[in-house]
């Protein structure tokens, strides 16, 4: 049980940890969170700039697309919302394929919980908000390789804030200007390209080529299903898929 | 995180199935967009696949997400500019 899930985080690149030498403070660590966040921005300001795009073109107000920014702050989810919206699909299915699409972040809570304990719920509520998928993998790298200290929570803190901020800007700048993007740019692909960063390093495993492979191929093949229920299908099977090979993998193993 | 509870303390075949949540999401995001971003699956001549096959190198070989995107975006333009 101690063998957290690192796939995902392990392979992303953080930094080389140059010290800034002596003891961490909490201003270091949430300065080293910050500096370890901020390359990934490249791929998150333009995903944010799309969404304030998207946003609007799926018919809700500027106000509704900068609010969906800080208070849903998780970018695929927010994606999938709109896209839903757009085509009508009705309200209980929109709220149940986000939940489905945000378990994620359930894992990437568990698995940073043991390195946030004795924090107050303030805290928890605080880093818990700003957890997303690039925070949370180079702060589980960080807690991981970068040795205990008093103040590590402080690292989480910088990451997600650098990406909160930087979020909370692209989409209001995609949302105000982005109609003058042209769209020739394509840079909607940056979207699937930041997933695609995050997720190919972290197959290792025949259960997670079977988790991959089942959910891509759903994901194609339930397209025609009412009301995008592709998402949920795809993602619950692909998990099923993978748990179960899992499995045998570990059974496997024993004999 | 918020209840207190490690994650010793969830079912441990909650979490080993959690453990496939985050692959079987962002898959399920990437794959259609990478496929069928015109709204039809296209195979031909559909310059995002090999942009996105180009960038899961770069992912698996530089393990860095800003090297990955760059990639492939950049590769993606080369050929939008090219053909």
């Amino acid at each position: 049980m101690d063998e957290l899930p690192t796939r995902i985080s392990e392979r992303v690149e953080s930094m080389e940890d140059e010290s800034f030498g002596g003891v961490p403070t909490s201003r270091k660590e949430f300065l080293s969170g910050v500096r370890d966040e901020l390359p990934l921005m490249i791929g998150v300001a333009p995903f944010g700039l799309v969404f304030g795009v998207l946003g609007l073109a799926s018919g809700l107000t500027a106000l509704q697309t900068i609010l969906m920014s800080s208070i849903i702050f998780a970018g695929a989810s927010q994606v999938i919302f709109v896209q839903m919206w757009s085509t009508g699909v009705p309200a209980p299915i929109i709220g149940a394929s986000v939940s489905v699409v945000n378990l994620r972040h359930s894992l990437y809570s568990a698995s940073v919980a043991p390195y946030l304990q004795g924090l107050s719920v303030r805290w928890r509520l605080l880093l818990a908000y700003l957890l997303t998928d690039e925070a949370y993998a180079v702060s589980i790298n960080r807690f991981r390789e970068g040795g205990d200290s008093k103040f590590q929570h402080y690292y989480l803190l910088g990451a997600g804030i650098t990406l909160w901020t930087t979020w909370q800007l692209s989409t209001l700048i995609g949302v105000l200007f982005g109609a003058t993007v042209p769209e020739a740019w394509s840079l909607e692909f940056v979207i699937p390209l930041t997933f695609i960063a995050l997720v190919v390093p972290a197959i290792e495993k025949r259960s997670d080529v079977a988790a991959c492979v089942v959910a891509a191929v759903i994901s194609i093949l339930a397209q025609p299903l009412p009301w995008k229920s592709w998402i949920m299908l795809a993602t619950i099977c692909g998990i099923i898929t993978g748990y179960s090979v899992s499995l045998l993998e570990s059974r496997e193993v024993n004999e | 995180m918020l209840s207190g509870a490690s994650p010793k303390e969830l079912p441990k075949w909650a979490y080993d199935a959690l453990v496939f949540v985050p692959i079987a999401v962002l898959t399920t995001i990437i794959v259609p967009e990478v496929l069928m971003a015109s709204g039809n699956v296209m195979l031909k001549g559909n310059f995002r696949i090999i942009a996105a096959l180009l960038a899961s190198v770069a992912a698996l070989t530089f393990r860095s997400v800003t090297a990955t995107i760059v990639i492939g975006m950049f590769s993606f333009w080369a050929m939008e500019w090219l053909f």
